[in-house]
């Protein structure tokens, strides 16, 4: 778990201080274009003579940026949704919970591509589009957990035990539910970050992304395959960027969700 | 059983309507004048004069209540017509389904494959916990999960292609063109799979009939192909149809690495042209197809868990 | 039949070491019921389960049970495997969990003549019909499915399962636990019938059951023998006599205090916190098992 921290930490830090570890994503230097990786140019320079590590940096702070984003919105939505629907039952889930179904009945990434297609036509794209559009499919595995937590715990005796003294909901919600739904959202949000980064790093490959100038590890890959046999590396490094976030997030996601299980009490 | 067969119809077909109906608001998301953008899109840019743009909404039919372009539209859809594409003039279905089959061959090819890798993977795992092979297993999964498809794809191409001349990086007919992007997919599909196998094995094999077996003095082998796994098909055969939902996407972006000349590429090709038919009928039909697979496994379960068959 | 010497089972758990089973030394005679009475908790299904050899991972074994010249926990698994469900058979808690959802009763009943005779799966079906007419469910049944069946069915499906080979020692792990007095009755009277000429060691809670069925009782403490008697009337244990009147028909006078931790046990004689004859020595020195009784109080006569 440790192990997944410190890549994030890495990965954060290069996206936040990009300024001082890097040069000049955007400098375009046509004389000095697809040099392999060198001292000089630590991953090499890509089509346009540009610093590839740079690129790579400054690519994590987009990353980064939107899959925050991404998560946070997602997140808030899909557990209001979920919570609401759980704790109400009755009509209000039904509704609620064939809502989910048909989100989950269509695949993630077709329903992004469809909207990005369609959305950028009118606004370009830029990152709002982006976001709204991955955010879009992505609440739907929060509001999936947020109501299968919150269906448990509604049956637990404490709560029908503050229903009995006339607990208001609200305060029930705020007292009992939310403590001990934390702990799920949280585990689910570190390993959600992986797939959201793969989505957006799958638009950018489909040119559907981030464009450039502004640099997009998906973007930069697709621009490297057209280089397999003279500069692999534009292809190679900021795919091995993704993997190793990813894998970062995925791993601390996975510690985090072990720590949490061997502790699990109900929060009373 | 009876009831639970009706019963999950119903919800299929409601799930249904509910997609249909999204896919067909598709066209409506955007805000400002669909037939604008209609005409936008098919004249290349050039703006419609207002006299046009009521011409086109007549044609189109955009000048109705939105319920009642709903139900023509879906109509339509339940006849097979999904209109014509944008940029072929041809019926969208017919272009679906001349790429159809080569979508089609990758898919089961790939998915077979994953699947009874993963389940081998999956059940050698849980048996042999916290041992070699369930290190292997999990890091498999692990880089499975993390490595971007279409980034491992590109490694395939440059390793295999590039660099070794072993294998060609696209094309399609002949048996080696089929090779890498099979690899690529079998790869991210084990991932998800195995893990899964995995789980529910380890889960099961707490059960207390599992130590009641045991009892009996019952030789490992059939503790856990007989008790265990009868008991683990269920969930497992579950799971791998919701995993056909993720399978999709991987199509996507493996045919366009590797220049497949299926379905999914063509989607991606439309999006970029801006053929709105397509594109609405490839979100609809991508969801129907997982609806009915998960529905079929559904209807399955009824055969296969004795507690469905057989309610008191 | 089986001789239980100096048993000490641990649990490696995160909250620390449980002793499970301390210093236990038991004798199940040839052709006896006898039973294992204690609270929930005290270790009686440790016992129960160490004998079969199916403990988890986390545990730790010493001692000897000798049973025909051999110390079963010598033994390899191949060798324990011949045993289980053979010469030694267990019935677990809850007929519930421990019957498999997706086999048909018959076929959970067949496979030990399948695996342990080596018959033919029809031979085996044609066996498994016979048992379940033992117990006294209609042989029509089996292929019905656990969850076609009521509680009380359900136990008599595991009594099929467990005598099906004719095992000479049975472990019974509370078989009556959950079920109504009328139906209990008949378990009772069913078990009574089909293990006369074995062995049984009955775990149970219910001091009822244990003085209806039972030729000697062992009555279990924090993970310890603490008497072993052949009727309650002799009762001399401070624990035991605390048992007896904890029933509805004794007056439901409960034992003063908490069951101990497996993991810190009091020190000295276990049971001295909630004792009111505690002397000194009780708190220091824990007594040895003297004439059935393990108390200081009882040492001097």
């Amino acid at each position: 778990m440790n192990k997944g921290l410190f890549i994030i930490g890495v990965v954060v830090f290069a996206g936040v201080f990009a300024e001082f570890i890097a040069k000049d994503p955007y400098r375009v230097d046509m004389s000095n274009r697809l040099l392999s990786p060198s001292l000089e140019h630590f991953f090499g320079t890509d089509q346009l003579g540009r610093d590839l590590f740079s690129r790579v940096v400054y690519g994590a702070r987009t990353s980064l940026f939107l899959a925050v984003s991404i998560t946070i919105i997602s997140m808030i939505f899909g557990s209001l949704f979920g919570a609401v629907s759980g704790y109400f039952g009755g009509i209000i889930d039904d509704v609620f919970g064939r809502i989910i179904d048909i989100f989950l009945s269509i695949p993630d990434l077709v329903l992004n591509i469809a909207l990005v297609g369609i959305l950028s036509l009118s606004y370009g794209t830029s990152p709002l589009i982006i976001i709204f559009s991955i955010a879009f499919t992505n609440w739907v595995s929060y509001a999936r957990i947020v109501r299968g937590s919150v269906l448990s715990i509604k049956e637990h005796e404490f709560v029908l035990a503050a229903k009995a003294i006339g607990a208001s909901n609200l305060y029930i919600l705020r007292k009992h539910i939310i403590p001990n739904i934390i702990g799920p959202v949280i585990v689910l949000a570190t390993l959600n970050v992986g797939n959201v980064i793969i989505a957006i790093s799958s638009l950018g490959f489909l040119g559907l992304g981030i464009q450039p100038p502004t640099p997009e590890w998906g973007e930069i890959l697709n621009s490297g395959k057209n280089y397999l046999e003279t500069a692999p590396w534009i292809m190679l490094f900021p795919g091995f960027a993704i993997a190793v976030t990813v894998l970062g997030f995925n791993i601390f996601g996975e510690g985090l969700r072990d720590v949490l299980d061997v502790k699990k009490e109900i929060i009373e | 059983m009876l009831e639970y067969i009706a019963k999950r119809i119903v919800q299929a077909v409601i799930i249904l309507l509910g997609v249909s109906f999204l896919s067909f608001s598709l066209l409506y998301i955007f805000p400002g004048d669909p037939a604008e953008l209609i005409f936008l899109v098919n004249s290349g840019g050039v703006p419609p004069t207002p006299q046009e743009l009521e011409e086109l909404r007549a044609e189109l039919g955009l000048n109705k209540p939105l319920l009642i372009q709903y139900g023509n539209w879906l109509s339509k859809i339940l006849k097979g017509d999904f209109g014509n594409s944008w940029n072929t003039g041809r019926p969208v279905i017919y272009e679906i389904s001349q790429r159809f089959r080569a979508s089609a061959e990758l898919f089961l090819l790939s998915f077979t494959i994953s699947a009874i890798i993963s389940f081998i993977l999956g059940i050698l795992a849980a048996m042999n916990k916290d041992k070699v092979i369930d290190h292997i297993c999990r890091t498999i999964s692990l880089l499975g999960i993390s490595i971007p498809n279409f980034f491992f794809s590109l490694m395939l191409i440059w390793i295999f292609s590039v660099e070794l001349h072993l294998f060609p990086s696209f094309g399609y007919g002949k048996l080696e063109n089929y090779i890498l992007p099979v690899t690529a997919w079998v790869f991210s599909g084990i991932s998800i799979k195995s893990r899964f196998v995995r789980a529910t094995m380890l889960e099961i094999l707490n059960q207390e009939y599992i130590i009641a077996a045991k009892a009996k003095g019952l030789p490992e082998r059939v503790i856990v192909l007989k008790h265990a796994l009868r008991n683990a098909l269920i969930p497992i055969l579950t799971y791998f149809s919701t995993s056909i939902g993720h399978l999709v996407l991987g199509s996507i972006m493996i045919e366009v690495v590797f220049a497949w000349p299926g379905v999914a590429r063509f989607f991606i090709f439309s999006v970029f042209t801006r053929d709105f038919p397509v594109v609405q009928a490839f979100v609809l039909l991508s969801s129907v197809a997982f609806i009915s697979v998960n529905l079929i496994v559904d209807l399955s379960y009824a055969l296969i868990d004795p507690r469905v068959r057989y309610e008191r | 039949m089986l001789k239980i010497r100096n048993l000490e089972v641990k649990f490696k758990t995160i909250e620390g070491v449980v002793k499970a089973n301390n210093k236990v030394s038991l004798e199940l005679k040839k052709d006896e019921i006898l039973g294992l009475i204690g609270e929930t908790g005290c270790g009686k299904t440790v016992l129960g389960m160490t004998i079969m050899r199916l403990l988890p991972k986390n545990s730790e074994v010493k001692g000897e049970i000798i049973y025909k010249g051999k110390n079963l926990l010598e033994l390899s698994e191949k060798e324990m495997r011949e045993i289980r469900g053979k010469e030694i058979a267990i019935m677990l808690q809850n007929p519930s969990l421990s019957l498999n959802p997706v086999l048909s009763v018959g076929e959970q009943i067949a496979e030990v003549f399948l695996y342990h005779d080596k018959l033919s799966k029809k031979d085996a079906m044609r066996k498994a019909s016979e048992m379940l007419k033992i117990v006294g469910i209609t042989p029509k049944r089996i292929n019905e499915y656990p969850h076609q069946f009521s509680g009380g069915m359900k136990q008599r499906i595991m009594i099929a399962i467990a005598l099906a080979l004719n095992p000479k020692i049975l472990i019974a792990d509370e078989p009556t636990k959950g079920l109504d007095s009328s139906t209990k009755e008949q378990i009772i009277n069913l078990m009574k019938k089909l293990t006369k000429g074995k062995s049984m060691l009955l775990i149970t809670h219910d001091l009822d059951i244990a003085e209806k069925l039972c030729d000697r009782i062992a009555v279990m403490y924090a993970g310890e023998i603490v008497e072993i008697l052949s009727n309650f009337n002799k009762a001399k244990h401070p624990y035991t006599i605390g048992l007896l009147n904890s029933l509805p028909r004794r007056g439901l006078k409960p034992i003063d205090g908490v069951s101990p931790s497996l993991i810190s046990p009091p020190s000295g004689c276990k049971f001295h916190p909630r004792c009111k004859y505690r002397e000194e020595i009780c708190t220091i020195k824990n007594p040895e098992l003297k004439n059935g009784v393990r108390c200081f109080r009882n040492d001097k006569s």
